[in-house]
């Protein structure tokens, strides 16, 4: 059967060999060819893809290499491409993720570059802090959004439920028992969002992390929100396990999208997303409040640039149009959060989309209310409040462990987790 | 520093002992099945019959789909709640579970998937039961033999290297499945970790986690793991192969 001699092999071999390297100095010798690596769904992959068409037209010459997935798998293929030192040019980057990247030094200092080649000059100077880790710009905000209560109000009108503009955290666990019933949940559990939690701690004048990087709540603090949410989910009001298990990931498998629960904890970018998802009225809301503001602004997500990029100026230039140059960031619309630089803004929102104008207006009328943005976070940050927290919850939810076993492994575990 | 690793693991690790032993089970369950399952259909499929191409390919179609991502997303959509296998037992009065997303029931609807995934393991089979000479069953029919009694002193015995040959395939297979953990769970190896296969558990220490010299450590336990079970799949294999020379 096989008629290829051993020399045969290796000549082959050999000759592959010879093309993968000359195929590496190619690549390596074309200094305007970018990459750029970004999360999201469909709608944000199509304006994406146009608003870089846009800037091909301003920068011909320059080549862009695009690489976009979901949420789900992004932080690992972007890890591993950071080891392997091939990663991307120009990273869409979240907050929970820059303080590692950060300070493991994968990320360029963007600072030299600013007023030189990077216009941050329609940016509040809130917003242009939002980027820097221990006082050096790292990043540029792509977008400002906040936490929001995403409410599915045909659901709430069909239980003859009015939902108050503001509610406290008990009144919102009330709120959930009345809206529950005939299959459908008053709230998703939002013992396992880190949003809410993160809120929760804002608002009694606690929060994440100190600016040193350690916990800055304690065993009681969790204890307290795992117990709430734990009476909610007996009452019926808030979704039980095996259903909030099944609201992976995007936007798509949320619980409001799939009417299984009247409330979900969320951001206010993603109404957009929501609203295309169903064909019921939803609403957009503060979470609940307490004695101290709970909500900031956040950059939803930041424009980063890598620190082993071989086109670092023309990856500058092309951060600086995604945010600064009417021509091109107009393409992107809102739906990453409201524009940093007030020239967009200005540019965008007469034309900006029903739902988008509901953020808008959600975001303005915020302003007031709102706190200062915590400090960046710790290596682990994000595993911790994402996957940590979720996996914990779910034991609790199933009966694995009790709550005071599930508060003292969350410890045990964020010891191990953070860095 | 490595060997503090391998200490963690056994010592100080709960996710690990949970990986090892979802994946346990995921193997002792799911190789013996789909080995009987694939068995039973080729034996079926060996018989002379019209349109066998067409059924051959039909019952292998599975496996050339079954890896893939579209598949597990099937499942999820099937094992759901509100998906197909509830709508069934809704006909009856009975109101299942959501299958995939309840930590007691989610390991075992990735078991049925790797079941259903029969193909490669029956085509062997099916090519092992050609090699049996037929006059070994006329010789048994002479002997007042029924099909039954045939089928356990004539044709298990004739295959048994090829049953030996699959047992230590499919047991290899097992322990390094990944991809419909990882899609069913959104690679998160929950609920609860219930469906935390040993791969997913490496893949998400090393690439989610980035303690890369603890995934190392624990893919090289899942080496000697593998290579022990292989092992003694080796050693048994004088007790009950039959090699006919």
């Amino acid at each position: 059967m096989s008629t290829l001699s051993r020399r045969g092999f290796l000549q082959v071999g050999a000759a592959a060999a010879t093309l993968a390297l000359t195929g590496c100095a190619g690549g390596g010798s074309s200094g305007a060819s970018l990459q750029f690596a970004w999360w999201g769904s469909t709608a944000r992959h199509t304006a994406t893809q146009k608003a870089i068409d846009a800037f091909k037209k301003k920068k011909p010459g320059v080549q862009i290499k695009t690489q976009f997935s979901g949420w789900d798998g992004y932080w690992e293929k972007l890890a591993t491409q950071t080891a392997g030192g091939n990663a991307p040019d120009v990273i869409q980057m979240d907050y929970s993720y820059l303080g590692e990247y950060a300070r493991r030094g994968s990320l360029l200092d963007l600072g030299p570059y600013v007023g030189k080649g990077l216009d941050l000059s329609g940016f509040e100077p809130d917003v242009v802090n939002a980027g820097k880790i221990n006082g050096r710009q790292y990043a540029v905000n792509f977008g400002i959004n906040s936490m929001a209560l995403i409410v599915n109000k045909s659901l709430a009108a069909e239980r003859g439920v009015e939902i108050p503009g503001t509610f406290t955290w008990p009144e919102y666990g009330e709120l959930a028992k009345k809206l529950a019933g005939k299959g459908v949940f008053g709230t998703e559990d939002g013992a396992q969002d880190g949003g809410a939690l993160e809120n929760w701690l804002l608002e009694r004048g606690k929060m994440f992390f100190t600016p040193d990087g350690k916990l800055a709540y304690d065993e009681n603090d969790l204890k307290e929100w795992f117990t709430f949410w734990d009476g909610l989910r007996k009452a019926g009001a808030a979704t039980p396990p095996e259903v909030q298990a099944t609201a992976l990931g995007d936007v798509q498998n949320s619980l409001v999208a799939t009417r299984k629960a009247v409330m979900d904890f969320a951001w206010s970018n993603q109404l957009t997303a929501y609203m295309s998802l169903t064909k019921d009225e939803i609403g957009i809301h503060t979470f609940p409040t307490g004695d101290k503001p709970g909500q900031y602004y956040k950059p939803s997500m930041l424009l980063t640039v890598s620190a082993g990029s071989k086109a670092k100026d023309d990856a500058v230039a092309l951060v600086n149009a995604l945010v600064s140059d009417v021509d091109v960031a107009a393409q992107l619309g809102s739906e990453r959060g409201i524009p940093p630089a007030a020239a967009i803004r200005t540019a965008l929102r007469p034309k900006a989309s029903p739902s988008e104008q509901l953020v808008y207006g959600y975001i303005d009328s915020i302003k007031d209310k709102i706190g200062p943005l915590p400090p960046p976070q710790p290596l682990g940050a994000g595993e911790l409040h994402n996957k940590v927290l979720m996996n914990i919850n779910q034991q609790i939810g199933f009966g694995k462990l009790t709550i005071d076993q599930g508060v003292s492994r969350f410890f045990e575990e964020a010891g191990r987790v953070l860095k | 520093m490595g060997l503090d690793n391998y200490a963690r693991m056994l010592t100080d690790d709960p996710h690990f002992v949970n990986a090892v032993r979802v994946t346990l089970i995921y193997v002792v369950f799911s190789v013996p099945l789909s080995g009987a399952f694939a068995l039973l259909v080729a034996v079926l499929l060996n018989r002379p019959m019209r349109g066998t191409g067409v059924y051959r390919a039909a019952y292998y179609l599975p496996s050339l789909l079954g890896g893939s991502v579209a598949v597990a997303i099937l499942w999820r959509q099937i094992f759901g709640a509100d998906g197909l296998i509830n709508d069934g037992l809704r006909h009856f009065g009975i109101v299942g579970p959501s299958w995939i997303s309840t930590p007691q029931y989610a390991i075992y609807t990735l078991i049925v998937l790797h079941v259903w995934q029969f193909g490669s393991p029956m085509l062997i089979f099916l090519a092992g039961l050609k090699q049996i000479p037929a006059e070994l069953y006329d010789a048994a029919a002479v002997d007042g033999a029924g099909r039954v009694r045939a089928f356990f002193r004539v044709t298990l015995p004739m295959l048994s290297p090829i049953i030996f040959f699959n047992l230590v395939l499919q047991t290899v297979n097992a322990f390094k499945a990944f991809t419909p953990a990882f899609i069913i769970s959104g690679g998160t190896g929950g609920p609860a970790d219930s469906t935390l296969f040993y791969t997913l558990f490496i893949y998400q220490e090393g690439f989610g986690n980035f303690r890369m010299g603890y995934a190392s450590a624990l893919a090289w336990v899942l080496l000697l793991v593998t290579a022990a079970f292989t092992g003694l799949a080796f050693r048994s294999a004088r007790y009950w192969v039959h090699y006919a020379d």
